[in-house]
């Protein structure tokens, strides 16, 4: 049964999204929109789908089945409410909405309409979490009760200045659209929902930024679990990357560090890790697969709206330099 | 032809390191261990660990603290006893001129702390904490920021984790790291000045403020005592440092030895990543594989380089690698740690 599908937002993320579809038998992308005209006809181009600025005509295409929303989080409220209202399956990139009652609004339509619906938490399809996960599950460090994360990168945004990753208002800001990553893992992994969060930002090369490039937060969870996730885009060299996981249970710890991985040395190319290579691949292609009714999407409703409480709420504590409980962040 | 000059150690107490300490102590060239000795007021499990520690290394055990603080005799006292005692009786003993390596927490509390600092400023002795500064992965860190090749830090991650040893292979009695009574609190009393000396040593800088996330998630005497046994730290160090620790005890931490000690630093102009337990050299049998870290295990050699360091300290009367303000640094970011895990907020350190 094929999938006709329409990409939503044509910036690098549903660049990547393209490429991983192609790979999957039975999909076809057919729309690409985005206000940009000439970025929805570039990537069009490349899927060799129709493009618009106006998400409506998609969404007012009969034949398409499930919709992949890439825009920045700003949109992600109206468009998924209207792609749920079209009776489109849903594919949204995170973080899943920059408040917690745009949320239940959009988890309330997706009810409603019965759609399958799954935010592209990306991290728990790279094959180092995927196995750590298993390595829990079969109970190999017994009840997990700590979590240490560290992602390192030399990385910058698209657009320079321009970029809406440095533009709270369109995006929750650094802490929310990429802490909302390694939460998502938390939650995932430790399966709690967090309850006091404490973040620390920092910016690295630009000292005016108006989000801070890298961040720590502490997390406490309902279950007395705790985690301390990191996140750095201060390495010098683009392209540099360092990752490291530590899960520490009561019976043993699990521990991943791309440092024992050997690499590529080139001045002109980095290879991303084997440890988390492929993970959009695994994503969407598991995507498709609930959208066939063959999976239960890996990231129920409960956990989005976990980590995005978690993400918010180490916003406002990065904002006020104080813990901020989850009930607050509820208020 | 002369040696270096003659030192008469006493140990204090027998609690803990006493055991790894005194052998590495009466090892040293010009060291005459005379006794391990405690308090006659001391607690019977005390006495009883001491008289053991004697038979064990055939060094006399003693009860008469006093009359060895007395003894013009004794140049240096090292205390070992249980950590709530460990600022009493190193502050008895500068007070009476001695020398005194304290083993860690300095103290319990920081009334305790400002004492000892106060006793050190008059006291003729010299006076260091036992601290992990000459491991080797943080002399090669610190080598590294010295010569500018990290620019300057801006971010540091410190993991620090303890593989259980409570059934007597690293701790003896557990409550003598549960029991506050013993112990002055749980594992961040026990351990976290470590990690804050990495800092301190290998940023110049001071800890402005501490948010602490703490828990007794693993072990029952931690949580029959209310003590944590592990921890998350956030920590804003003057400049706009920034830092993490992870601290405690865990039923096994990440590396193949009793510590599992691991750094990442992030500097301007460069990164650096340190493991204690690394390099290694692989054995891989038929049936296993285990290796050795080059050079040794980083626990002893740094104990063993601190202890010999202190006695070149007083001897050539330099100023100890880490002294009075330097303990006082490290407890009041340990005491800062509790007050924030207390209020759930993060808290600036007391200043002296």
């Amino acid at each position: 049964m094929t999938i006709p599908v329409a990409i939503i937002g044509a910036g690098a993320i549903a660049h990547e999204h393209l490429l991983a579809w192609r790979a999957i038998p039975g999909v076809d992308v057919r729309w690409v929109i985005d206000r940009h005209p000439e970025r929805a006809a570039s990537l069009a181009a490349l899927a060799g789908a129709a493009w618009s600025v106006d998400p409506g005509v998609a969404l007012a295409d009969p034949a398409i089945r499930a919709v992949d929303i890439c825009t920045s989080p700003d949109s992600h409220a109206a468009l998924t409410i209207a792609a749920a209202r079209g009776g489109k399956a849903i594919h949204l990139e995170k973080p899943a909405a920059l408040s917690l009652a745009d949320l239940d609004a959009m988890l309330a339509s997706v009810r409603a309409a019965g759609v399958p619906f799954m935010v592209g938490q990306t991290a728990r399809f790279q094959p180092v979490h995927l196995e750590l996960a298993d390595a829990i599950r079969r109970g190999e460090i017994g009840r997990p009760r700590a979590l240490h994360v560290t992602w390192q990168a030399g990385h910058v945004w698209p657009n320079g200045w321009r970029a809406w990753q440095l533009d709270a208002d369109r995006c929750g800001g650094h802490v929310v659209h990429n802490g909302v990553h390694a939460i998502d893992l938390a939650v995932w992994l430790l399966n709690a929902r967090p309850v006091r969060v404490f973040a620390r930002g920092f910016a690295t090369f630009a000292p005016e930024m108006p989000t801070p490039d890298s961040f720590h937060l502490t997390v406490r969870f309902d279950d007395g679990s705790l985690a301390l996730l990191e996140f750095a885009y201060a390495l010098r060299g683009r392209g540099d990357a360092y990752r490291r996981i530590v899960a520490i249970g009561e019976d043993g710890s699990l521990s991943h560090s791309t440092e024992g991985e050997a690499g590529l040395v080139s001045d002109a190319a980095r290879l991303p890790s084997a440890a988390t290579a492929g993970a959009f691949d695994r994503q969407l292609a598991h995507f498709a697969a609930v959208v066939r009714g063959e999976a239960e999407p890996i990231v129920p409703p409960w956990q989005v709206r976990a980590a995005l409480a978690g993400a918010l709420a180490a916003r406002r504590s990065a904002e006020t330099g104080r813990a901020v409980a989850i009930a607050e962040a509820e208020a | 032809m002369s040696g270096p000059r003659p030192l008469t150690a006493v140990i204090f107490g027998a609690a803990r390191h006493a055991g790894s300490y005194a052998p590495i102590l009466a090892a040293q060239p010009g060291v005459t261990l005379r006794a391990i000795a405690d308090d006659p007021m001391a607690p019977a499990w005390a006495q009883d660990d001491a008289r053991r520690l004697g038979e064990r290394l055939a060094i006399p055990v003693r009860n008469d603290v006093d009359d060895l603080l007395a003894d013009p005799g004794v140049d240096l006292v090292v205390v070992c006893s249980e950590p709530a005692r460990h600022a009493a009786l190193a502050t008895r003993a500068l007070r009476v001129g001695k020398h005194v390596l304290v083993d860690k927490p300095m103290a319990v509390t920081l009334d305790e702390a400002a004492d000892l600092v106060a006793t050190t400023r008059t006291a003729p002795g010299r006076f260091t904490v036992m601290h992990r500064l000459f491991s080797p992965g943080i002399v090669r860190a610190r080598a590294a920021v010295d010569a500018g090749h990290l620019g300057l830090l801006r971010a540091i991650d410190i993991e620090w984790l303890a593989s259980d040893g409570l059934a007597g292979e690293a701790v003896e009695h557990p409550e003598l790291v549960a029991d506050p009574a013993l112990s002055g609190g749980g594992e961040l009393m026990n351990f976290l000045g470590y990690p804050i000396g990495y800092l301190r040593d290998l940023t110049g800088v001071e800890v402005a403020e501490v948010y602490a996330e703490v828990a007794s998630l693993f072990f029952a005497p931690h949580q029959r005592h209310g003590v944590e046994d592990f921890g998350f730290l956030s920590l804003r160090l003057e400049h706009g440092v920034v830092a993490t620790i992870t601290v405690g005890r865990v039923p096994r931490g990440p590396a193949p030895g009793a510590v599992a000690a691991t750094l990442r630093l992030i500097g301007s102009h460069g990164r650096m990543t340190i493991d204690e337990s690394q390099p290694t050299l692989d054995v891989w049998t038929r049936t296993e594989r285990r290796g050795s870290t080059i050079g040794g295990d980083a626990g002893p050699r740094t104990v063993t380089a601190a202890i010999a360091e202190f006695l070149r300290d007083i001897r050539e009367e330099r100023a100890p690698r880490v002294g009075a303000n330097d303990g006082w640094a490290i407890a009041a970011a340990v005491d800062a740690a509790y007050r924030s895990a207390a209020l759930g907020q993060p808290v600036a350190p007391r200043r002296a």
